[in-house]
């Protein structure tokens, strides 16, 4: 009997294993969520970064072939890097688009990380890049 | 056996009240030490998370500010040259590397008065460790902070792509004339707290008003 008492009280004043699992995984649960939130925050950042380098890089591109003459406009394409991101350009030039008279231009840039995303600019210039 | 007033029964009644009671010296260091250690890794969890926050901040703020300043200068290239009364308003009126004055005619009264939005001058400033600022008149505003000596470069092309070099000085006025394409590069550092961040971006502006001259 007195063997029982001295167990039941060393049992009151420690913790069960159940217990101490319980706070580790609680502990270790706020860890993963932090870690988690981190490096979600860490991909934003990066999506963001690349979509403005992406863009700068269609625009700059689109307004090179405004600036250009009619006739040195050509459909084509090229990479280049911005700020470190790597960017493939794909231009087209049509004629008589979208209507007589005009020329519609259209640049997409695309970038691979941190997903692969697509960017197209357009716009519409008076002439046309052929006779 | 062990009668309430027996030295075992003592023992054992003791034992009971201490362990209900209180805790050992040893539970209590133990205990503190356990609650030290989740503090500390609490404490270096936030402390991570505070540094990418910053960097995240530094960074955004970086790529931000160069593509918005990009885009407000290059807006102005777009339209400068405007001449609604064809009296022969010039586009630039200096062309550097660093330094850039485009000239337009916006109300129309066939003259550009220096001293309101219709001259707008582009230039990189060494005050304030390097700004990129820009000029509207008599007015002045930085639109891009923390940039480096270099840190802004503007280039010129012609009608065929060309560069046109402005060299040591500014182009000459016959190559100004010949201006098409504005080139902008800027290299912007942005703080937040003791992490910098860079950001390099590019841009470019077809001068619009002379794409009629075609």
């Amino acid at each position: 009997m007195s063997r029982r008492a001295i167990g039941r009280g060393r049992s009151e004043a420690g913790f069960t294993l159940l217990e101490a699992l319980v706070a580790i995984g609680l502990v270790a649960s706020a860890g993963v969520v932090a870690t988690t939130a981190a490096v979600a925050m860490l991909r934003l950042e990066r999506a963001a970064h690349a979509e403005a380098a992406g863009l700068a890089a269609a625009s700059e591109k689109l307004e090179e072939l405004v600036g250009a003459l009619p006739a040195d406009r050509r459909s084509g394409n090229d990479d280049t890097v911005l700020d470190g991101v790597p960017v493939t350009r794909v231009w087209r030039v049509l004629d008589d688009q979208p209507a007589q008279g005009l020329t519609r231009l259209e640049v997409t840039s695309r970038w691979d990380r941190p997903q692969l995303t697509l960017l197209t600019l357009v716009a519409a210039v008076p002439g046309r890049s052929t006779p | 056996m062990s009668g309430r007033g027996g030295p075992c029964g003592r023992d054992v009644a003791r034992g009971i009240g201490l362990g209900q009671g209180g805790f050992t010296v040893l539970e209590l260091l133990l205990g503190a030490l356990l609650a030290t250690l989740v503090v500390a890794a609490g404490v270096e969890l936030l402390r991570v998370q505070v540094a990418v926050a910053r960097r995240l901040q530094a960074s955004l703020a970086a790529t931000g500010g160069a593509g918005w300043a990009l885009a407000v200068a290059a807006r102005d290239a777009q339209v400068a040259g405007s001449d609604p009364r064809r009296t022969g308003v010039v586009a630039l009126s200096a062309a550097g590397g660093e330094r850039a004055v485009l000239e337009s005619d916006r109300d129309g009264d066939g003259a550009v008065d220096a001293a309101s939005e219709e001259r707008v001058i582009l230039a990189w400033s060494p005050s304030a460790s390097g700004r990129f600022v820009r000029w509207l008149g008599s007015q002045s505003m930085s639109i891009a902070s923390l940039v480096r000596a270099g840190g802004l470069r503007l280039r010129y092309f012609d009608a065929a792509g060309t560069e046109l070099v402005p060299g040591a000085g500014e182009l000459p006025a016959a190559d100004r004339d010949r201006v098409r394409r504005l080139a902008l590069e800027l290299d912007v550092t942005e703080q937040a707290g003791v992490v910098a961040a860079q950001a390099r971006l590019r841009a470019a502006a077809a001068l619009r008003l002379r794409l009629e001259e075609r």
